[in-house]
């Protein structure tokens, strides 16, 4: 059993963007039964595993609309970091761009 | 010309096809049997009613010839279908340029979340939810 740790780069995101109340509460809703059971991680419908670097697991969970990003440090197991939070229909300006992804897969 | 036999097009069309793979591997093998029995008929000689092989009329063989020419034929088929599958299986799979777009997008925010990790800068879901409950969220309902 985790603690979902919200970071203030995703308490801010929420307070920025236009979520309602029901939504986040569903959201936060997930997150939460998501720590409570680690093996949602592995095996949940609404998480999504995006990539792992040095032991450090970063996962997508979604609730309707919503997504959390959270990540997962083998250094602190007992806490599930809470990355960001977004809608899935984002604006332009939050969408990666279609550059900096071809300028990855170049390196 | 050159262009053509060089476009990934054509590569795909002869390497990858399973059509066209099974007809030439087919149609290699169909005649390279045709040529090596044209080839022993031609080295066949009858003497005193007794069939021999006469191996030293070999080069004089039209069908050997024809035969070598089908065997380096088929092994330039193989090297291309060999550098083909070498080529498709280190290429970047649709998955994993789906994985580096992703990780492209999440890469700043774990760099931002490192430094609030770092400055204790966190907050419980409690904390979040008494921020954003229904008396105290500055979200609508």
């Amino acid at each position: 059993m985790s603690a979902a740790m919200f970071t203030d780069h995703a308490v801010e995101r929420m307070r920025q963007k236009d979520f309602t109340q029901i939504d986040l509460a569903d959201l936060l809703k997930t997150v939460e039964r998501v720590a409570d059971d680690p093996t949602e991680l592995r095996h949940s419908r609404d998480v999504v595993r995006v990539g792992s670097q040095q032991g450090e697991e970063t996962f997508i969970v979604r609730s309707g609309d919503m997504r959390a990003i959270i990540a997962i440090d083998p250094a602190e197991p007992e806490k599930v970091f809470v990355l960001s939070v977004y809608r899935a229909n984002m604006s332009d300006q939050d969408k990666v761009s279609f550059h900096s992804v071809e300028q990855a897969i170049k390196r | 010309m050159i262009e053509w036999w060089t476009s990934e097009r054509t590569r795909r069309l002869l390497f990858d096809h399973p059509f066209v793979k099974a007809a030439a591997l087919g149609l290699f093998g169909l005649l390279g049997n045709v040529l090596a029995g044209a080839y022993i008929f031609e080295i066949t000689k009858t003497v005193n009613a007794i069939q021999v092989l006469d191996w030293e009329e070999t080069p004089h063989s039209r069908s050997f010839w024809f035969l070598m020419v089908v065997l380096v034929l088929m092994g330039f088929y193989g090297w291309g279908a060999a550098r083909y599958e070498t080529r498709v299986r280190k290429s970047l799979s649709e998955d994993d340029v789906f994985g580096i777009a992703l990780q492209e997008l999440i890469d700043p925010m774990i760099k931002a979340a490192k430094k609030d990790i770092e400055e204790g800068k966190l907050r419980t879901i409690e904390d979040v939810r008494k921020m954003f409950g229904p008396r105290n969220g500055s979200t609508q309902p």
